[in-house]
């Protein structure tokens, strides 16, 4: 999958009309230079002659200069994939336990008026567009009533030292309480925004998992046996339902990732989403190509994660 | 207490308002709208107001007309994209999952791959490469989106393929093209609807995802993604309504199609259910 | 014990464990006194501070450090004497320039004519950066004596003072630190100006010390060189910058406080506004004359007077934006205000294109009912996201005096490879000059060889319609006087001539350049802002707080 991916990729940018090496040297250089640096750059070879020696420096871990000031790619990627990491982590989190909580609450609710609500709210929330619910988060909670911050991922005074990147785990490894105030309130509202987009698939999920669960003739003999309705939620229906939920999540992980560049674009946040969108406009070649491949490995990684934890969760699969 | 409302029909009932007005209001734009989409006045970015019930954006021109030309853009792209993939995504899986076996690997790979990968990040990639402009915008959404057709045709098809009277057809010799016709095809039908309009849903928050990033259809042609994007930058000055208004209308229209197609969905439900 | 109860106890404590954490390392952190240090702020991002290497923004940086043998005032375009105290011109070809007596480096070592020559050699070597304009101009450079230094030039440039006093042209540092850095050399310069650099972390800081052995203490404009110390914070983005200055920890926002970022600073009781506006950004509309349309004179003559200026300034650029009248900059002596002969003015614009239709017709060029349509091409990511919508006002404009034009969005990428190939009928453009001399644009622009007008097809047309074959003829002949002629007086002249003829023409429309805002806190004095970017660096050292 992977493959296919990158290769799609190098073949697009590569048949884009526009040279990037007159980008470098301004419009007015002489055209020797200009020559001369394409020969430097390696652009003049053929296309599949570019290819493999593209493929043969990503393997050993060379993925190439930016464009752009000649930066090291895979040096931009990896210092800033964590903070996108850290956004789909909490957004994943915070979409999966709210998720969860509604649409346990619309199940046990069913047919009621609140029931219905939910029904409801969760075909707006998936119909608004990422960047209008951030800018009304913004708007509202940032500018309104000027609680919260609405962009960047920390201000430069509360900087905690750099340790893995996510800035938020990163203020708490270097105990610096001040970091880790300013990094929370800088990434409620982006995970919160970005998280909508995990919530409403997976209270649907869960909703309709526990109406089928609480049907079920083993709750029924769980309640005749005297059992606290709590242990009975927990115990068993609950169990039974999160399988699916996983799921869900896990199918809407890519989604995620997408919605991340809209994310991190309203919210100016420092990440990779908004590192591909700049590249693709600033047509910086291998720096789209690294962000691609990196997300199809982020991709491709998560799916693994997914089947694994569907393993340990149901002992009962077997591959 | 339970309020017995039907769910179903009601979410059908109130998607099909929705769309319906909002076909109308596209088809009569140049009627319905005060003014005209590219009309300068001299009021730059002023509030919501009688003469501008939505106010201004920073160029002078009233927001509520641009978002109803807006919205005919956006359904526009849309319909083009979803006529696009949905043509080809149903055809290439009714003949990939009919034909199985090695034809159907072969088509599938690529196209899980293409699936797993965000949606949006490959028509991003690909409407950029093809450059700007509201058709190309179409297809590279169209492209992005085809394996998600694909999937649920293959899946509906394979279930179909396996039932035991079109063993027995095959047995009693009917061709091929018989059997597609006028089995398979009307089997997936109902499905096919609610598919299109769930993916019209898609489709417009894609483009309007791709205006807002900066790619699609070039000014002045107001597109709802794209004044969300220019409106953001009067935020800090107090100006909320250029972009709040223009995401406002981008929501009703996908909200409208969401609940079309769900509502399309229960029916089906329903229908197969009962039979 | 219920569970929830034990639950609830262990996070409590672990609650507080790290709160405690949080606390102590609080008090751990002490905040060192400054002294007499001026902050400046800017979101650019700084690379390299070899002159033979750098290109634009990084030669802000290097200027506090660096200088060159004669550097423009802190006000003007005007040349003063710095590390050299006076110049001849032998000939069109050979300038002689006397070298400052006792200037040191910042590492004691002396400066004198061979750290001229062993500098300016080595940029013309390694043809990188900016300095690539030497290879085509500069023959050799020659010690006279320890002192005196002649540069012979390849081809007649009365331009060449200009082009030394360039940052990448002409700062000198320091030959024994080259050879003791080597490779680190970018990180370490060392130079002969009023700062020397004490540490630079990259994406972070740089730090600039006061020079105590200063040559020029006594020659500093103000008598007084102010800071003791000078900061340059980089920031991530305008945002942090604002946010920075607002708080108080940076003194000077330079570049750029973003457009939507500066209403919440104009309320600012603790924050001045001053306006710069610098060489280098005269923006106009340039259409190339081998397109259907255009290559008829009067209708770009039409164009010119169908354009809403103010509303192009006002509106869509905000008033970060002033209407010139040409491509050469007004602090410049051979300017010539030679557009103002162009204003809004739609009856003129309508007899125009009247005009323009009756000789398009008797030419042949296209028939009298014809609708006349244009593609305008512009680029937000280069220059600025306002660019779409000052394309919208125009198309408006025309759309007036029933002209279609049709907007292109494309990337910068695009835009250059296919002005390149002449396929852009009409597209908003910039030509900033690489050095403070009207050669450059002058060349670039008029002269049929020149890269502009060449691939706009500005050449000699037999046909006087698609423009003045004698303005042609006449502005590459003025152009190739004027970099011959050692009389500035003169040579001005030429310029001047030429501008007037060509806007005659109306090849581009000159229409505003950029007006850029800096942002300081109330305290700050003594800011010089003038037209040449990099006097900047210099200017920071004349600045003061107030109660210094």
């Amino acid at each position: 999958m992977v493959l296919i991916v990158v290769t799609m990729v190098f073949i697009v940018m590569r048949l884009l009309p526009g040279d990037p090496v007159r980008v470098m040297l301004g419009p007015d250089a002489p055209d020797e230079t200009i020559e001369a640096l394409r020969h430097n750059l390696g652009l003049d070879q053929p296309i599949l002659t570019q290819f493999f020696f593209y493929l043969r420096e990503l393997v050993s871990g060379n993925w190439g200069r930016s464009l752009i000031q000649g930066r090291s790619v895979i040096q931009e990627i990896t210092y800033r994939f964590p903070l996108t990491l850290e956004l789909t982590l909490l957004s994943m989190g915070i979409g999966t336990l709210t998720g969860v909580f509604v649409g346990t609450i619309a199940a046990t609710n069913q047919g009621k008026a609140l029931d219905h609500l939910i029904r409801l709210g969760s075909f707006a929330g998936y119909s608004m567009p990422i960047f209008w619910v951030g800018v009304l988060f913004q708007l509202v909670f940032g500018l309104s009533l000027g609680l919260l911050p609405i962009s960047g991922a920390v201000d430069y005074y509360a900087e905690p030292t750099r340790v893995t990147g996510l800035l938020i785990l990163d203020s708490l490894l270097t105990l610096n309480g001040k970091a880790f105030l300013n990094t929370v309130s800088h990434m409620i509202m982006p995970s919160m925004v970005l998280g909508i987009y995990i919530m409403v698939p997976v209270a649907r999920i869960m909703r309709g998992e526990m109406i089928k669960v609480l049907d079920e003739d083993y709750i029924l003999t769980a309640r005749a046996k005297g059992l606290p309705e709590r242990v009975v939620m927990y115990k068993h229906a609950f169990r039974n339902a999160v399988l699916p939920v996983i799921t869900v999540a896990g199918l809407h992980f890519s989604g995620l990732l997408g919605g991340a560049v809209l994310t991190e674009t309203v919210f100016s946040l420092p990440g990779m989403g908004r590192l591909l969108a700049s590249s693709v406009m600033l047509r910086d070649f291998p720096m789209v190509q690294g962000c691609v491949l990196f997300f199809a490995l982020l991709v491709g990684a998560a799916n693994t994660l997914v089947d694994m934890t569907y393993r340990f969760v149901d002992p009962r699969i077997k591959y | 207490m339970r309020i017995p409302i039907p769910k179903g029909p009601l979410t059908l009932l109130v998607g099909i308002v929705i769309v319906v007005s909002i076909v109308f209001l596209v088809a009569f734009a140049d009627f319905l709208s005060p003014y005209g989409s590219n009309e300068f006045t001299n009021e730059i970015l002023t509030p919501p107001n009688v003469a501008h019930p939505m106010g201004t954006d920073a160029l002078g021109r009233d927001i509520l007309s641009r978002i109803i030309y807006g919205a005919r853009v956006s359904v526009g792209i849309g319909l083009a994209a979803v006529a696009i993939s949905g043509t080809i995504g149903v055809v290439v899986g009714a003949i990939s999952a009919y034909y199985g076996g090695k034809l159907d690997r072969a088509i599938s790979i690529p196209m899980d791959s293409i699936y797993s990968f965000p949606s949006i990040i490959t028509a991003l990639l690909i409407a950029y490469s093809l450059g700007g402009g509201g058709p190309n915008t179409a297809l590279a959404i169209a492209i992005a989106w085809i394996p998600s057709y694909f999937r649920v045709v293959r899946s509906i098809i394979f279930s179909v393929k396996e039932l035991t009277f079109i063993e027995a057809e095959k047995a009693i010799g009917a061709g091929t093209i018989y059997i597609i016709t006028r089995h398979i095809l009307p089997a997936c039908l109902p499905s096919i609807a609610s598919l299109l309009t769930l993916g019209m849903r898609d489709a417009i928050l894609a483009a309007a995802g791709l205006g807002f990033l900066g790619i699609g259809i070039p000014p002045p042609t107001p597109e709802l993604g794209a004044d969300l994007s220019e409106g953001r930058r009067a935020l800090l000055s107090g100006a909320w309504w250029p972009s709040v208004f223009p995401g406002l209308m981008i929501f009703i229209i996908v909200l409208g199609f969401n609940m079309l197609g769900e509502g399309l969905n229960e029916l089906v439900k329903l229908r197969r259910t009962t039979r | 014990m219920k569970s929830w109860a034990k639950y609830t106890i262990v996070a409590v404590i672990v609650v507080s464990i790290i709160g405690a954490g949080f606390y102590a390392n609080q008090l751990l952190s002490v905040s060192t006194p400054t002294q007499k240090t001026l902050v400046v702020g800017s979101t650019d991002k700084y690379t390299n501070m070899d002159p033979a290497v750098f290109w634009a923004v990084d030669s802000v940086g290097a200027t506090p450090i660096l200088e060159p043998l004669y550097r423009y005032a802190l006000n003007s375009s005007d040349l003063e004497p710095c590390l050299a105290v006076s110049y001849g011109i032998i000939d069109a070809k050979t300038y002689e320039y006397v070298l400052r007596e006792g200037v040191k480096f910042h590492d004691g070592t002396p400066f004198n004519a061979s750290c001229v020559k062993w500098e300016i050699d080595r940029a013309k070597a390694l043809g990188k950066g900016l300095s690539y304009a030497f290879s085509t101009i500069l023959e050799s450079v020659e010690v006279v004596d320890n002192y005196r230094v002649r540069f012979h030039l390849a081809t007649a440039f009365s331009g060449f003072p200009n082009l030394l006093a360039m940052p990448s042209m002409g700062y000198i540092p320091s030959p024994s630190a080259a050879a003791k850095y080597g490779d680190d050399f970018s990180f370490k310069m060392i130079g002969t100006g009023p700062y020397k650099l004490q540490s630079w972390v990259l994406d972070r800081e740089i730090i600039y010390v006061r020079n105590e052995e200063y040559w020029g203490k006594d020659y500093w404009p103000v008598n007084q060189q102010r800071p003791d110390k000078i900061v340059l914070k980089i920031f991530a983005d305008s945002t942090t910058l604002k946010l920075a200055l607002e708080k108080g920890d940076i003194d000077i926002a330079f570049r750029n406080i973003a457009h939507e970022d500066v209403p919440s600073l104009e309320t600012n009781a603790d924050v001045q506004e001053m306006q710069a506006q610098w060489v280098g950004y005269p923006m106009f509309i340039a259409f190339t004359l081998s397109h259907p349309y255009v290559n008829n004179k009067y209708l770009r003559k039409a164009i010119a007077y169908a354009i809403d200026y103010d509303r192009i300034v006002h509106v869509a650029l905000g008033d970060f934006a002033k209407r010139i009248y040409s491509f050469i900059d007004p602090s410049w002596e051979s300017y010539e205000p030679a557009w103002d002969i162009y204003s809004y003015n739609v009856t003129r614009a309508l007899e125009y294109i009247t005009i323009a239709r009756q000789k398009a017709e008797q030419a042949g060029q296209w028939s009298p009912n014809e609708t006349i349509s244009i593609s305008l091409w512009c680029d937000p990511s280069h220059y600025g996201p306002e660019i779409p919508n000052v394309a919208v006002i125009i198309q408006d404009n025309l759309k007036a005096i029933g002209i279609k034009a049709e907007i292109r969005v494309v990337d910068w990428d695009t835009l250059i490879t296919m002005r390149g190939k002449s396929e852009l009928q009409s597209h908003i453009y910039a030509w900033t000059p690489l050095y403070n001399d009207p050669y450059y644009q002058m060349f670039g622009i008029c002269h049929q060889k020149g890269g502009g007008a060449s691939k706009w097809k500005y050449t000699n047309a037999t046909y006087d319609l698609i423009v003045n074959p004698t303005n042609v003829e006449r502005t590459s002949e003025l152009v190739d006087l004027a970099v011959k002629e050692t009389n500035s007086t003169k040579r001005a002249e030429y310029y001047k001539e030429a501008q007037r003829l060509f806007a005659d023409d109306a090849q581009l429309i000159i229409a505003w350049t950029r007006l850029e805002y800096l942002y300081l806190r109330k305290d700050i004095k003594g800011l010089v802002l003038g037209p040449v970017l990099t006097s900047i660096g210099y200017a920071w050292g004349a600045t003061y707080k107030d109660g210094w």
